[in-house]
């Protein structure tokens, strides 16, 4: 049994405490304990696998990124070297004649007043 | 051997190392009090279940920042209260909840039709000018009255100074006994 019903009386009245001790709470039905462990595992699963899994995505794609980048620069083999290689060389480009080259000629030819001689 | 009932903060130490079992024990021991707590405070027992549920979670949440200084009842009704108080905000609600939910509450209690039915009336009673009293007064009452709180804890409770608790318990303990007292045992 709590103090509470021997609690004295600040407002000075005692049958005001003892009809506050009467009201009494509901029981709860049944444990919140189940809800809140699944609340809390999912919470952690939220937590870190999503935040796991989207850092593994970010970093394949940086690096995916990176090598598109250096590959295309020539630093490295790859697909970004090889379109670059079949660019200047033209071959692309050779039914219109507009390989790299022919740009490069095309803007020394021309004189300030941007006509050909 | 270890101790067969740890403290508060020790179980607060082992979940915040993800200690299961100590975590269902921090459960075990507190859920009715807040649930009781929390029912005061919305008027609805669902409501107050999940609320209940949300308290834990969030104390699971933040058991790595909890501050094992012997005050975890009054920081695990604060969390009770802010959630509480969260919940009112979203659902708009300017007022507490009034008589008729706690009612609604109360209807499906195996009463007998003859039993206690005075003892019923004057439940209704109390709780509906609990219900009627300003949130803060509320929760101050609530928790010193029900959850057996001292000032202090209470101040730590609600993130306030013992006086202006003590100022709170005052006018709702006034506007009670306004309420609640027959007119013949009013004081002269």
């Amino acid at each position: 049994m709590t103090d509470r019903n021997r609690r004295p009386d600040a407002t000075g009245n005692q049958d005001l405490w003892d009809l506050l001790a009467r009201d009494e709470a509901p029981e709860l039905a049944t444990s919140v304990w189940p809800a809140v462990r699944n609340r809390t595992l999912a919470r952690r699963d939220t937590s870190w696998r999503p935040r796991l899994a989207y850092g593994f995505s970010g970093a394949a794609c940086a690096a995916v990124g990176l090598w598109l980048g250096l590959s295309l620069g020539g630093a490295v083999e790859g697909p970004g070297s090889y379109a670059m290689d079949t660019l200047v060389e033209g071959s692309l480009l050779d039914e219109t004649d507009w390989s790299i080259a022919g740009l490069y000629w095309a803007i020394e030819s021309t004189d300030n007043n941007g006509t050909r001689p | 051997m270890s101790d067969p009932r740890p403290t508060d903060d020790e179980l607060m130490a082992r979940i915040a190392r993800d200690e299961e079992s100590a975590f269902r024990l921090l459960v075990d021991r507190w859920e009715r009090q807040v649930h009781a707590f929390l029912w005061r405070m919305t008027g609805c027992r669902e409501e107050a279940e999940d609320l209940t549920q949300d308290v834990f979670v969030q104390v699971h949440a933040h058991a790595g920042h909890y501050c094992p200084e012997g005050k975890f009842k009054s920081w695990l009704f604060r969390i009770a209260g802010n959630r509480v108080r969260s919940w009112a905000r979203r659902r708009k609600i300017i007022e507490w909840v009034r008589f008729d939910g706690f009612r609604h509450d109360r209807r499906d209690e195996a009463h007998g039709p003859d039993a206690g039915l005075e003892i019923d009336q004057t439940r209704e009673m109390v709780r509906s000018a609990i219900a009627e009293l300003p949130d803060r007064q509320r929760e101050a009452l609530v928790l010193q009255r029900f959850h057996e709180m001292s000032q202090q804890d209470i101040a730590a409770a609600m993130n306030t100074t013992e006086g202006a608790v003590e100022s709170l318990l005052v006018r709702a303990m006034k506007s009670l006994r306004g309420r609640l007292v027959r007119p013949g045992e009013e004081e002269s």
